[in-house]
């Protein structure tokens, strides 16, 4: 009998307990915004695509990677070598198709 | 067509009169939206919108807000909008067109601590709704010049024309056409000449736009101007504001992790760097550009 009292008790907490939690959680998730279903699937995709950068550490989704400043060599184009050479000391005269610094 | 707006000359050269009426308006409409110099505009309300509360963006610049950020993740927010105070703390306080920039103290660089943590300080709620939540002010810079050149082209591409828009060294091409990138020294002169065919080209230096032993590229992730060694990029890329993005890029980082970065990132590009030691390297994608010819 005290076991069956005993179980009775853990279930009833229990339940109540995520009952609870689920209404917490969801009246949360309804503050910032109206009670919209549209607006609500928006909130999600905005975050998915933006707002994903918002931690305590700085992480970064592309392709899971931790930014640590250290960039992977070589894997995405087919580049090639870069061509070095002593910069000219003169230049052409310039027309209206001319990319200089910001001006 | 020459006129000035957004802090910089802009040429319309090869479409119809018509067309380069509505260019101008629309540059023009832009500018009033988006300016960092223009007081009470739809930016200067958001700049000045308290934190923690919602704040409504118009759709135009929402919609470079939402282009910036994509672009600015995937330089690993070394180029970000969110530089508006950093921009005056260095004494960038007014429009160039203005005024002689006046900062008395020398400014620090930031070769010693190039990668701080960063956080977005703003969160988008849902579409053209944001909210702050660290002081920041925006300065698209850059992002924005970028984005109204960008839809022009959008909006007037025409397949057999040929044209070009340079919004202040910002180049689109239209078609095909004769492009020149100007020598970081000796300035009002091409050290470089190129075909591009429906591309875009972007010039970022430190030899333009400086003040003391400062200039106006700044770290994104200190806040401070970059000191790389590099005096000047030029990038070709498909859109002028992916030129703009990757051209600071090698003004910010060293070299060698500039490179891998936009490798990995923006591989779609064709690079010409000029260092402080007069070396010109060029690299990246070469069939985005033809006929190159190098000055002596």
């Amino acid at each position: 009998m005290n076991k069956k009292v005993k179980w009775s008790v853990i279930s009833v907490s229990t339940v109540t307990f995520f009952t609870f939690g689920g209404l917490v959680a969801r009246h949360q998730a309804g503050t910032n915004v109206q009670n919209d279903s549209t607006q609500d699937t928006n909130r999600h995709a905005y975050h998915d695509k933006f707002n994903d950068d918002q931690g305590d550490t700085f992480g970064f989704t592309d392709g899971g990677e931790q930014d640590d400043d250290s960039f992977d060599q070589g894997q995405s184009s087919d580049w090639g070598q870069d061509h070095f050479q002593q910069a000219p000391s003169g230049g052409f005269e310039q027309d209206h198709g001319s990319s200089g610094s910001s001006r | 067509m020459i006129f000035r707006s957004m802090n910089s000359k802009i040429i319309l050269e090869g479409m119809k009169p018509e067309i380069q009426e509505q260019m101008k308006e629309e540059i023009l409409h832009f500018e009033q939206t988006a300016s960092r110099f223009i007081k009470g505009n739809a930016l200067d309300f958001v700049n000045s919108a308290s934190l923690h509360s919602p704040i409504f963006m118009e759709q135009e610049l929402f919609e470079l807000l939402k282009r910036s950020l994509r672009l600015a993740k995937l330089a690993h927010y070394y180029v970000h909008p969110f530089v508006g105070e950093e921009m005056k703390n260095a004494g960038y306080v007014s429009s160039f067109s203005e005024r002689e920039l006046i900062f008395e103290t020398p400014m620090s660089d930031s070769t010693n601590e190039r990668s701080l943590p960063f956080r977005l300080p703003v969160e988008l709620l849902t579409n053209q709704w944001i909210i702050k939540k660290q002081p920041f002010s925006f300065d698209f810079g850059g992002f924005g010049k970028g984005l109204i050149v960008d839809r022009l082209k959008e909006r007037f591409y025409k397949d057999e024309e040929n044209w070009l828009v340079n919004a202040g060294g910002d180049l689109l091409i239209n078609g095909t056409m004769t492009a020149g990138i100007e020598h970081p020294v000796h300035m009002g002169q091409d050290m470089i000449r190129l075909q591009l065919e429906n591309a875009a080209l972007a010039t970022s230096g430190k030899n333009y736009r400086k003040w003391n032993n400062g200039h106006h590229i700044l770290n994104g992730r200190t806040g401070k101007p970059a000191n790389n060694g590099v005096l000047q990029a030029s990038v070709i890329a498909k859109t002028v504001m992916e030129a703009e993005t990757a051209a600071k890029i090698f003004c910010i980082l060293p070299y060698k992790e500039a490179r891998a970065l936009l490798q990995k990132n923006f591989p779609g590009i064709a690079y010409f760097v000029y260092f402080e030691d007069h070396q010109l390297v060029t690299g990246g994608n070469p069939a985005l550009y033809k006929e190159m010819e190098v000055a002596r």
